[in-house]
């Protein structure tokens, strides 16, 4: 695989002439990358490949937005996101933990069963059921932390919010999820 | 406890359980640039379309507006009120012509019987 510089990419991405072959590289060095961490948020597997789609369609567009302010990275994970959070927004079937009825329980429960690109135990499952009827915000900061494994900072850059408030939202988030799981495990 | 011990405690693992279809990560590089490029070219194609519904519409509008004003023009030169004798403008020599035949109270019908040698 060639190299990737950042500095070099973003200057190649500022000249028109080059713009679609740095592109190119931006891409090679993000997709997967990007590609979990919106399936942690999104699940499914179809969805994530719309997702991703998107996320790079919209940073193409907005390339000239990019002003260097921040790592080319984190630009990139913050659209990936927010393209997460308006998908969930969207399609979102289930009320959040703290009201969510018994009916969403077992949908949930479908939802998480027919997904064919699932593998783990009952255990692992019964994470992903719970993790699925948090809140979105708090669902993104638990996934980025937990399976992303980032930094409170970086989430912090990503999702615009305090560190503080994101310690915060992760001890509520495994909090809730501890106690679904300890519910449910028989 | 640390939050992450608590989950660890519960035998939960930490590795994703997510899987990709086979041979989904070989060609998503392609179909990612193929997709923003095929975007770009219908973004492309859009405002070249726009471009020509906007010149095809201002190029009606133009004919439209132009049509107006012949319209406009035609109308208000045809409901004009043709001048009558009053206010017509005649030149000395027509005016006394005029002046005669209002004076002589004569009629078509009075002319026609004299020319027939009627009597009156």
């Amino acid at each position: 695989m060639a190299s990737y510089d950042e500095q070099l990419i973003i200057a190649e991405l500022a000249d028109p002439k080059k713009r679609s072959k740095a592109f190119e590289k931006v891409v090679r060095q993000y997709s997967r990358k990007l590609y979990w961490q919106i399936r942690h948020i999104v699940v499914n597997h179809d969805d994530t490949d719309d997702v991703l789609q998107n996320t790079f369609v919209k940073a193409w567009k907005n390339l000239d937005s990019f002003k260097g302010e921040s790592k080319l990275s984190t630009w990139l994970y913050r659209i990936a996101y927010n393209e997460s959070l308006n998908f969930i927004k969207q399609n979102r079937e289930f009320n959040p933990l703290e009201n969510f009825t018994e009916e969403d329980e077992q949908k949930q429960t479908l939802h998480i069963e027919s997904d064919e690109y699932l593998d783990g135990d009952r255990t692992q499952r019964l994470l992903l059921e719970a993790i699925n009827l948090l809140p979105t915000k708090q669902k993104a900061v638990f996934t980025m932390k937990y399976f992303d494994e980032r930094k409170y900072e970086e989430i912090a850059e990503i999702t615009g919010t305090s560190i503080g408030a994101l310690k915060a939202s992760y001890h509520f988030a495994v909090e809730k999820i501890t106690k679904f799981i300890k519910a449910h495990d028989n | 406890m640390n939050d992450d011990n608590l989950l660890m405690e519960l035998g939960i693992k930490r590795e994703s359980p997510f899987t990709v279809p086979d041979k989904y990560f070989d060609n998503l590089d392609e179909r990612i640039m193929s997709n923003v490029l095929s975007c770009e070219s219908n973004n492309k194609y859009s405002a070249i379309h726009k471009k020509k519904v906007i010149g095809k519409i201002s190029k009606w509008t133009s004919i439209a507006a132009a049509c107006a004003l012949v319209v406009v023009l035609s109308a208000k030169h045809f409901t004009q009120k043709a001048p009558t004798m009053d206010t017509a403008v005649f030149t000395e020599e027509e005016m006394s012509t005029v002046d005669i035949l209002n004076y002589s109270m004569l009629e078509s019908a009075d002319v026609y019987n004299y020319l027939n040698g009627a009597e009156y």
